[in-house]
């Protein structure tokens, strides 16, 4: 199956959004637990998906900081909007293209000081006035107070006896700080502004951090403060992190998602398979992680997360911005055993296994991308990227340092490995928050690693080549089927499950090579399987005798950091039906789609800055989308 | 004269350290003789107890049990005894960190001074508003119809060409060209950059200079090729106040925010004598951080 050029893909009906208002949690959760066959048969859908960064820190996170980054959350928001700012390092920066939305997730811990007066210091209790204040923040009036609170600042009428107490002087805490900046920047159908934050845990030097996110506004928000890390008032256990969301939907009413952390530099421990902080993994760790972390992030700065050589060695696409030599903060090598714990596609597997001993699949998660940065900016693509950290940002120096180098491990990380990655696209009926966040609840989501192509999936049982051929495939597909993080279950006798698989090119970018569909199993014996099938692919290339299609070519000319777009397909789409198909077994299938060859940011830094390269440095990638899987539930 | 100069950020910042300094050095003075002398005491009394466990509670959201008391005093008593003998060795002095931190703080108080002196009052916000006209106007729309054929297709200048003679003599859109590659043909009044988004490549320029009413092209995309028919085009307008007032005045607090920062760091700046003795700084940059 080629790219027939004469296809039609992804057609829009008049953007309408009729979704007065989002479903309630309850109803999405009876949609999920016991999804009817096609929910989505009456409900518009949207031309395009939502594009925006999960998980981006600015100058209120202590290590950022550290590294010299000055810009704020509001800094951090304007930018995303398409707006000009001066980046920490002096240089103006502004995106190609404006996000839709942003969270800023700066780490709760250290995240300025602890609000006293939310705490109720004894000396601001004593005080009249300041039991006032505390008494209308417990009340749900922070804004309320703070006003009051500058107010009285300002005509000199300000407590005398509190003066003292640092937690009452007129400045807000960073949290509130954080709030109010999404608050001020959220503009409903324009651009969403996330409330959140990272929730940092660092166990032994393994990376196991989740960004929180709000589905709510700042009354909700700002009742309660992030959870931290550090005992005793924080704890580094997921477990834990769960627990403070939970009591936070009971205590407000609200709603809130977290996303797990690129697990790559986590030693094994992202995704355990017997136990996890001494305790063995039971039905109730399962359910708690499947309800809690949706999404997972399997795409950033540092390094990319789908999969990896060791683990499926017949795929020559799993080397893909690999980080394996360690973990954050290099204290261990790596070593092949840890691999499995630590990247999607096996923990999209282990999930079956674990699906069958605990009741539960734990790790039933949709993917996203997300930057990482450490810069306040969300500037991910090749030709304008800004770094992970302060320090790189844009210089003829930067691709020359190294980013980590533990000596006694002997673990060394050179900054030219860092990614110019990614971003998180979300189908989304409107541009707000209550619409992208159920739409990342259902896992209606793909990661890119910086480009802006247009991916569809859907899974059903009667797809026909015809679907693709319609003007209007995504209609066929929400009618006749599910989307990209959906569930197929009870397979009618004699079909075999089918989906519909396209992609549009991003309008700025490269063409497309091809799409894949990434199919894991747990097989008749228990053994899990994977298999990556080429569904559909520009020209006239034939498969070889190992059924692989052959790489695209190259039109990258390094020197000159450029490209053509006379090899690849502006889009592709198809009618993938699977020939392997068991109704028996439990299985999951997800896209990876890949661009053509394009030249990496080291490659426009030695152009452009006349940089000299380290030896080694990749100098070329193919940019990619993950979709989040749909799974077959027999 | 003294109104004004009640308004002046800088004058609230120094009197707000001079109140601070002056309640502090009166709280030393009259505080009870022991306890001026007794500085390594360090007490917990009920309300400080009651203090952690409220801060321990905002996160747990249960009561701390007798283990995690234990902890909680534990973290206190050694976060407390290590901060006063840092203190006492001055470990606070050039940490970068805490540098960082500290100045974090008085620019937070410099903003919130901003707010105090210059409120966002629909005088300044217009004024702002018509200062910065050039910044608040609406980007340049366009409704149109396009119909697109894709960069790699075969024979794509003779169907090009045929399609164009179709149009202009009245003909229909092709079936097999109606939201090709997703993408509608018909466009309501959508903004140029909301288009570049969509089209990506020269696509906005060539509308330019694209005719009205009338099919012509092809014109250029990320995609392909497009033949197009304009039916408004609407220039760059300063849009009515009243819609956009949020806007404004999300964009004065921040730049008015700013320049408090900058206001309040030149009056600081102006009691220290900045003296570069490093050679290899360049004059016309010393000349910004030292008086002549």
């Amino acid at each position: 199956m080629k790219a027939l050029p004469y296809l039609v893909l992804l057609s829009i009906l008049p953007a309408v959004s009729q979704d007065a208002g989002a479903p309630s949690k309850e109803s999405l959760e009876r949609t999920q637990s016991k999804r009817p066959y096609s929910p989505y048969a009456d409900r518009s859908f949207p031309s395009r998906p939502f594009f925006g960064d999960t998980h981006l820190h600015t100058g209120f996170s202590m290590d950022a900081g550290a590294f010299g980054c000055t810009l704020t959350p509001r800094d951090a928001l304007r930018f995303a909007r398409g707006e000009q700012v001066t980046a920490s390092s002096g240089q103006p920066a502004k995106l190609s293209r404006p996000l839709d939305f942003l969270v800023v997730a700066d780490h709760s811990d250290n995240m300025g000081f602890f609000p006293d007066l939310f705490a109720g210091k004894p000396e601001i209790l004593a005080q009249p006035m300041g039991r006032k204040w505390y008494d209308m923040i417990r009340d749900g009036k922070g804004a309320e107070a703070a006003l009051d609170i500058i107010g009285q600042f300002s005509q000199g009428t300000f407590p005398e006896e509190l003066m003292y107490a640092p937690g009452s002087l007129p400045y807000k805490n960073a949290w509130q700080e954080t709030i109010d900046a999404a608050e001020h920047y959220n503009e409903p159908g324009r651009f969403t502004a996330f409330i959140g934050y990272e929730w940092t845990s660092l166990d032994k030097g393994n990376n196991l951090h989740r960004n929180v996110i709000f589905r709510d506004d700042g009354d909700k928000a700002s009742q309660v403060v992030p959870f931290t890390c550090t005992p005793p008032m924080g704890s580094n256990n997921p477990r834990d992190l769960w627990k403070w969301m939970a009591s936070y939907e009971e205590k407000t009413g609200g709603s809130v998602l977290a996303i797990a952390h690129n697990g790559n530099l986590s030693n094994g421990t992202m995704f355990p398979l017997v136990e996890s902080f001494g305790k063995k993994l039971d039905a109730n760790y399962a359910e708690e992680r499947a309800r809690w972390e949706r999404l997972y992030e399997v795409t950033q700065t540092k390094g990319d997360g789908e999969a990896h050589p060791f683990l499926s060695p017949n795929d020559e696409f799993a080397d893909f911005e690999t980080w394996d030599k360690g973990n954050l903060d290099g204290s261990e090598a790596k070593t092949n055993g840890m691999l499995a714990g630590e990247y999607a596609r096996s923990a999209l597997k282990s999930g079956l296994k674990l699906q069958t001993e605990l009741g539960t699949n734990p790790y039933k998660f949709g993917l996203v991308g997300s930057s990482d940065a450490h810069t306040g900016l969300a500037a991910m693509e090749e030709e304008n990227f800004f770094g992970k950290t302060t320090p790189q940002e844009p210089s003829p120096e930067r691709m020359l340092a190294k980013f980590m180098s533990n000596p006694k491990t002997g673990v060394t990380i050179y900054d030219w490995e860092v990614g110019a990655s990614g971003y998180a696209a979300v189908w989304a009926d409107e541009n707000t928050r209550a619409s992208i966040w159920d739409a990342m609840q259902r896992k209606e989501t793909y990661a890119t690693t910086g480009s802006r192509m247009i991916v569809r999936f859907f899974g059903g049982w009667d797809f026909e080549e015809a679907d693709a051929h319609t003007r209007n495939p995504a209609f066929a597909g929400y009618a006749k089927g599910v989307p990209m993080g959906g569930d197929l279950s009870a397979a009618p006798a004699g079909k075999s499950a089918t989906f519909i698989v396209a992609a549009l090119k991003d309008p700025i970018g490269a063409n497309l090579d091809r799409i894949q569909v990434v199919k894991g199993w747990l097989d008749a014996s228990g053994e899990l399987q994977e298999k990556v099938f080429d569904a559909v692919w520009s020209g006239d290339r034939q498969p070889g005798a190992d059924g692989k299609v052959p790489a695209v070519g190259s039109t990258v000319d390094v020197e000159n950091a450029t490209w053509t777009n006379t090899i690849g397909s502006p889009e592709l789409i198809t009618v993938w039906k699977d020939p392997d198909f068991d109704p028996k077994l439990k299985a999951f299938y997800y896209l990876r789609v890949l661009e053509i060859p394009t030249p990496r940011w080291t490659a426009y830094d030695a152009k452009r800055l006349g940089s000299k390269p380290l030896e080694g440095t990749r100098m070329t990638l193919q940019e990619r989308a993950y979709t989040s899987p749909i799974w077959y539930n027999p | 004269m003294i109104p004004r100069l009640l308004k002046e950020p800088f004058v609230h910042f120094v009197a707000i350290g001079a109140v601070l300094f002056a309640l502090y050095q009166t709280k030393e003075r009259l505080a009870p003789e022991e306890e001026v002398e007794d500085k390594d005491r360090i007490v917990i009394d009920q309300q400080e107890y009651d203090h952690l466990k409220e801060l321990w509670k905002i996160q747990w959201k249960r009561d701390p049990s007798p283990g995690d008391i234990k902890a909680l005093l534990d973290r206190h008593l050694r976060q407390e005894v290590f901060y006063r003998e840092a203190l006492k060795m001055n470990l606070d002095h050039n940490d970068e960190i805490i540098k960082k931190r500290l100045s974090q703080k008085m620019e937070a108080v410099a903003n919130d001074l901003s707010a105090l002196t210059q409120p966002p009052t629909d005088e300044r916000l217009m004024a702002f508003f018509h200062d910065n006209d050039d910044f608040f106007k609406l980007p340049r729309s366009y409704q149109f119809q396009q119909v697109l054929f894709l960069a790699n297709e075969t024979d794509v200048d003779a169907r090009l060409q045929s399609t164009l003679g179709t149009l202009r003599q009245g003909g229909g859109i092709p079936a097999d060209r109606v939201s090709k590659a997703g993408l509608k043909c018909d466009w309501p009044l959508t903004s140029v950059h909301d288009l570049d988004n969509a089209f990506g490549g020269d696509f906005t320029r060539s509308l330019e200079e694209a005719p009205l009413n009338e099919w012509s092209g092809p014109i250029r995309s990320g995609f392909g090729w497009h033949l197009v028919r304009i039916t408004t085009r609407q220039d760059s307008v300063l849009p009515d106040f009243e819609t956009v007032r949020d806007y404004v005045a999300r964009e004065y607090d921040y730049r008015s925010e700013m320049e408090s920062q900058d206001r309040v760091f030149e009056e600081l700046l102006g009691k220290y004598r900045v003296n570069i003795t490093a050679a290899d700084v360049p004059a016309e940059i010393k000349s910004n951080f030292v008086a002549p």
